[in-house]
């Protein structure tokens, strides 16, 4: 294996699991997300040489972003109806179910739809401070936006995350 | 309306508030019932999207794929001629110093640091991960001279390993673990019905926080020749200090 290609597989191929989370929840389908994390790596391996920052992790995840929104701008602008948007994204609603790990099942399946329907850019921040532990920093570096608006986002999008919760299970709760 | 101080609260609880300002955060919380009442919904919030939310791992496939598709393009011919380009570009511009100049940057990129909030992150969700997954011990022992030699060849340092039984904090054995990416021995120690974790690493110059809270669990840090402790647990914290104190105090 070449001396590049070590280097990339001992920094950067850890944050893979990462790289498609974070592509899943962008994208909110696997099939979409396997080709936004492929894109990913191949351009992160050829810039790979020229990275000079802190961490990998930011600014791999800041690629697969970037290719994601690429990607759905890309779409968008040829017309295509493929991807939901955010008013479409069904709000999954099973109904009591009375089996305790069907509930279970079915709770985080709900509280997936929940996430799934807050608009990205709230979306996103808090996949990347809840799921992946990014410090402020870190999530402005893979967002691109500065901290104060980081911060903003984040409080919005736990505020809203309670409401939507609360509101579903209200619907479901008889 | 919102407390204007909102922000602030919530960096507080993310952890991202300097040691100096920290108890001043914490007066204004405990006198703000719009803060009080964001960092209640705040935390089931985080503790919903921690405990019951989905988080997608990378399908095998996929990684194969990846996998596959580095190595077909580490061998395309074209990318040889660049990377050549490129690096007779870096020679130049090292003047001389050339490769050695590189290899320095890259050496100091793979040990690059974590920052103090990172760290504190990094220790209790390892903390929490393996009692989570009930596999804090990979060793048994309460004896000393068990544990030591069972890191030898595992992990490039020798932790001082002690027992303080006497003191209340009883040995009960040891693992290999991770912080951040950085490889880790932990000791394993209990106390009443509380697990006290010691982590020790190889230090990359990280600046450590002294230290920090999660969840409910606290970890303090401290720097001891070329190695770096944090010591984590969901004790009081005035315990976990006691604790810290007995180790510091070693002959180590």
């Amino acid at each position: 294996m070449d001396d590049h290609r070590q280097r990339f597989e001992a920094l950067a191929l850890p944050h893979l699991d990462a790289a498609y989370n974070l592509a899943r929840w962008l994208t909110r389908s696997p099939v979409e997300a396997d080709d936004v994390v492929q894109d990913a790596m191949l351009r992160a391996f050829r810039a790979f040489d020229g990275f000079r920052g802190d961490s990998v992790r930011p600014w791999l995840l800041a690629i697969v972003r970037n290719c994601w929104r690429t990607r759905a701008a890309d779409v968008r602008r040829r017309g295509h109806t493929a991807l939901p948007s955010d008013e479409e994204w069904p709000i999954a609603c099973d109904g009591p179910d009375p089996e305790a790990e069907a509930a279970r099942a079915s709770d985080r399946r709900r509280l997936d739809a929940v996430i799934a329907a807050l608009p990205e850019d709230f979306r996103e921040v808090l996949i990347l401070r809840e799921m992946e532990d990014m410090s402020y920093r870190e999530i402005a570096e893979t967002t691109g936006a500065p901290i104060g608006t980081v911060m903003s986002r984040l409080a919005r999008a736990r505020a809203m995350l309670k409401d939507q919760w609360l509101a579903e299970a209200r619907d479901v709760v008889p | 309306m919102s407390c204007p101080d909102r922000l602030r609260t919530q960096a507080f609880i993310d952890g991202e508030v300097p040691e100096a300002e920290a108890a001043a955060v914490e007066r204004h919380i405990d006198a703000c019932a719009d803060c009080q009442a964001f960092v209640e919904d705040a935390a089931e919030a985080s503790d919903a999207i921690r405990t019951r939310a989905s988080r997608y791992a990378a399908p095998p496939e996929l990684r194969r794929r990846v996998s596959a598709m580095l190595d077909a393009e580490a061998t395309r011919p074209r990318d040889l001629g660049e990377a050549r380009a490129r690096r007779s570009f870096w020679r130049g511009a090292f003047s001389g110093a050339g490769i050695t100049g590189l290899a320095a940057s890259l050496a100091i990129l793979a040990v690059q640091p974590p920052s103090p909030a990172t760290l504190v992150d990094q220790v209790t969700t390892a903390h929490t991960r393996a009692l989570i997954d009930g596999r804090t011990i990979a060793v048994a022992s309460s004896d000393h001279h068990t544990v030591k030699p069972w890191f030898a060849g595992k992990i490039d340092l020798s932790p001082p390993v002690r027992d303080f039984a006497a003191q209340g904090f009883k040995l009960t054995g040891g693992r290999l673990d991770k912080v951040g990416r950085t490889p880790a021995a932990v000791l394993v120690y209990q106390h009443g019905r509380h697990e006290v974790a010691l982590f020790v690493w190889s230090d990359r110059g990280a600046s450590l926080p002294g230290e920090g809270v999660r969840h409910g669990y606290h970890a303090m840090f401290w720097r001891s020749g070329d190695l770096d402790f944090a010591a984590v647990s969901d004790t009081a914290p005035g315990e976990l200090a006691n604790f810290v104190q007995l180790v510091r105090a070693g002959p180590e």
